[in-house]
């Protein structure tokens, strides 16, 4: 298992090998990591998820320089108290303008068990794009404002309220994470505005299926919540409001 | 446990009393009171103050106490010290009121032999405390304060232990002499006789967890299977999505013994949940919150195959 305090000193390590990159020039020296999905709950203390980090980063430089820092095997590298920080690229593609590049990364750690780090470029995939209001919302914990070169940022709820509700109706532990963030309370104004922004970079008819699949996945959602004799008009309101904007057009 | 002794002095202690004065009215030495108070402060339910010359027992405000005076003053004509003492505080521990039990579930959830079991269970049923069918073993709806009394002292002597573990930590499953706690305190797999259990013992059989920063021990094991890890984080959680997920998907993984997870979750009361997975492994499908069977063979292929190129465009 993976404490929040020994990610926390990871990504730390982390920051210190990339600090050693950034001064042989090989690296920028600021680096912004969005942090999305349940590591991003996890952080938060709202949520236990598995052990793969998601991540967003804003083009596919900012990907070869965080490639950089999780691979370079360099034994000039050492940080913390003399060792090596190494993760093993699992996969990639390249990087394809529609499509976004994807990589993963792994640790294989004896104290902190297998470790994965999943990095999307701009996009999950044919999914989300990070936005520039995504950017603005996100904040960088306490825990990682010393950090100096690498910028944790986690989206905000409402953000990830929306990568988690396009995800496919079948993936009953997103409904889970939905409710989460129901309780927790979050402001659909925002999530409403950030779809209309989200419009643009993403391809017509896959921003329509992806709208179609976020609305009926708040329909299963009304649906047990009404079940359970629970009902949030932030929710209702939403929905109507898809409705008119994007589903009835 | 209780012994006779600690059970004696108890209706005596509704008000501050002196050693002196209990002596006088219980016929007891001084020296042996105080080795008998020393005791029940350990067990959380005396204070101990020095005022004067005079060792003075307070009662704590412990609820356990206050059950143990309103049992002594409801049924004045009983006396409950060999009703309570020792074991058969764990066996009335393993039983319900008004719910019959059989002996071998009693045995399982008061941690005893079943023999021992059957002989407390005959006394008891002598008192005309616990009554019998044909389904089992149970304790009369007059003497369910008994019950109430023997879950408050369990939980007591659990908390008093939990405390030891760490300062924020909280009984959240509490049995007989066997509890799980909540804390913020991560204190390695194991500590002591304490087990991590839960979500959070999964990275052990291959699923790794990152942790929201609450940790579940287990008191007492020297250490966690498959089993007992799937049952408390059934326990701890009100089980949703991702923790059937995780516990199917280990489940189906592993391999496990039906047998030894119907148990447990007789133990745990999570017995109704645990069938249902059962049933869900042997191909039964069910709706929310349970996962499609597409999640189970995804995070299997994850974790279990070392795929992870198959992401469909979403993120964990």
């Amino acid at each position: 298992m993976i404490t929040r305090e020994r990610l926390i000193e990871e990504l730390a390590l982390l920051d210190e090998k990339a600090g050693l990159l950034a001064s042989q020039g090989v690296i920028p020296k600021r680096i912004a990591l969005y942090l999305i999905g349940s590591g991003n709950l996890a952080l938060k203390g709202i949520k236990e998820a598995t052990a793969d980090i998601d991540i967003i980063v804003e083009n596919v430089h900012v990907l070869k320089a965080l490639e950089e820092i999780l691979t370079n095997p360099s034994p000039e590298l050492k940080v913390g108290s003399g060792v090596r920080v190494i993760y093993l690229k699992e996969a990639g593609h390249e990087y394809s303008v529609k499509l976004g590049a994807f990589s993963v990364y792994k640790k294989l750690d004896p104290v902190m068990d297998d470790f994965t780090l999943d990095v999307f470029v701009k996009r999950v995939l044919r999914g989300i794009a990070l936005s520039e209001g995504m950017k603005t919302r996100s904040i960088i914990p306490k825990e990682f404002r010393n950090l100096k070169v690498l910028r944790i940022q986690l989206v905000s709820l409402e953000d990830i309220f929306l990568f988690k509700g396009v995800t496919s109706l079948s993936r009953a532990k997103d409904i889970d994470d939905l409710f989460r963030l129901l309780e927790h309370g979050i402001d659909f104004s925002i999530i409403l505005d950030e779809l209309n922004r989200q419009k643009y970079p993403i391809e017509p008819d896959r921003f329509k299926w992806l709208v179609g699949l976020l609305y009926e996945k708040l329909l299963v959602l009304r649906d047990i919540l009404a079940e359970k004799g629970l009902k949030s008009r932030g929710l209702d309101g939403f929905i109507e409001n898809l409705e008119l904007s994007f589903v009835k057009k | 446990m209780l012994t006779r002794a600690e059970l004696r002095i108890l209706p005596a202690l509704h008000k501050p009393t002196s050693l002196k004065e209990l002596s006088a009215q219980l016929g007891l030495s001084r020296a042996r009171l105080s080795v008998i108070a020393k005791s029940l402060e350990e067990k959380g339910l005396v204070e101990r103050r020095r005022e004067g010359r005079e060792i003075v027992l307070y009662p704590s405000s412990a609820r356990a106490l206050e059950v143990y005076h309103e049992l002594s003053l409801k049924f004045p004509h009983i006396d409950f010290t060999p009703l309570l003492a020792g074991r058969n505080l764990k066996v009335i521990g393993g039983m319900a009121v008004e719910k019959p039990r059989p002996a071998w579930e009693i045995a399982l959830r008061a941690n005893m032999n079943r023999y021992t079991v059957h002989h407390v269970l005959a006394k008891l049923m002598e008192s005309l405390i616990v009554g019998k069918n044909k389904e089992g073993y149970f304790i009369t709806k007059r003497f369910s304060l008994i019950r109430d009394f023997v879950d408050e002292y369990f939980h007591l002597q659990n908390s008093i232990k939990a405390k030891r573990f760490s300062g924020d930590a909280l009984v959240v499953w509490s049995g007989v002499n066997e509890f799980i706690l909540a804390t913020r305190s991560f204190k390695g797999t194991a500590w002591g006789s304490f087990q991590l259990t839960g979500l959070s013992r999964f990275g052990d059989f291959g699923l790794n967890i990152v942790s929201a920063g609450v940790y579940h021990y287990y008191w007492p094991s020297e250490g966690i299977t498959l089993e007992e890890a799937a049952v408390h984080a059934l326990t701890t959680t009100e089980p949703g999505a991702r923790e059937l997920l995780y516990i199917i998907t280990l489940l189906r993984t592993k391999g496990f013994s039906v047998a030894k997870l119907r148990r447990l979750a007789l133990k745990f009361d999570v017995l109704e949940i645990v069938e249902e997975i059962i049933e869900y492994l042997n191909g039964g499908e069910k709706g929310y919150p349970f996962p499609s069977l597409e999640e189970v063979e995804e995070l299997y292929r994850q974790y279990f195959e070392g795929h992870k190129n198959d992401n469909k465009g979403e993120a964990d």
